[in-house]
């Protein structure tokens, strides 16, 4: 079982738990799609990834993974479907990518579809969403007192 | 995203059809034609990427209902109003 650290520490600047306020557990990771993968037979080897060490988003809101509109749309990933979603600011339509979502640190990849969201246009720092459906796989530990968030898988 | 549109369109026009003989599948439509269905998305991609690569090819599961987006990207404040 590989464990990361997806909180922050406190430092001169700010403290840890404010840190954790602001920018939400983060995990870094590795986007892209790779038609020469073996995707079936995990974990014989490593996808190519299109964008490498972007951060992410553990979002136990989140029903899916999601990936970045803007990013998807600059990296070419394949658009499979699209589909209307519901959230606090109604409804709407977004396109699915094929795609996948590589955690170096945990040596896992998580493969495909995944909504677009828009999260650069709204200003979020964030290229993905980790949802629900990668975190049923996993233990995560929130301590919102010291900022300090752990994932494991 | 011409292409896409066609294998939506295709995919409508055979709803009543699919959701008969394929409920809960996972159809893969390419060139404006439905060309099978499989038990799981996996299955469905793998066949649709050995087949067409990148595309365009619309992978579906029939008759799925709409997911939700989180709402904490939706909530987060564009700027901060104490300011």
């Amino acid at each position: 079982m590989s464990i990361v650290d997806c909180g922050f520490k406190d430092d001169d600047d700010s403290r840890g738990s404010q840190k954790l306020v602001e920018w939400e557990p983060t995990i870094q990771v590795d986007i892209g799609f790779d038609t020469n993968h073996d995707y079936a037979n995990p974990p014989t080897s490593t996808p190519d990834s299109q964008i490498t060490s972007a951060p992410a988003l553990i979002d136990t809101g989140a029903h899916q993974s999601c990936i970045d509109e803007a990013l998807a749309q600059e990296i070419k990933l394949p658009v499979i479907d699209r589909q209307r979603v519901s959230g606090v600011g109604g409804e709407t339509e977004v396109n699915v990518y094929l795609a996948h979502i590589h955690y170096p640190a945990l040596n896992f990849t998580q493969w495909g579809r995944f909504s677009g969201a828009r999260l650069q246009e709204g200003g979020q720092p964030h290229v993905a969403l980790i949802g629900r459906t990668l975190l049923s796989q996993a233990l995560l530990v929130y301590d919102g007192q010291l900022g300090n968030v752990t994932i494991a898988i | 995203m011409a292409e896409l549109d066609r294998e939506i369109a295709a995919y409508q026009e055979q709803e009543k059809d699919l959701l008969k003989h394929h409920a809960g599948k996972y159809v893969v439509f390419y060139d404006g034609a439905f060309v099978g269905a499989w038990d799981s998305f996996n299955a469905a991609a793998e066949e649709a990427v050995r087949k067409y690569e990148r595309g365009p090819y619309l992978i579906r599961q029939v008759g799925a209902s709409p997911i939700t987006l989180p709402a904490s990207v939706v909530m987060r404040p564009v700027q901060d109003v104490h300011s």
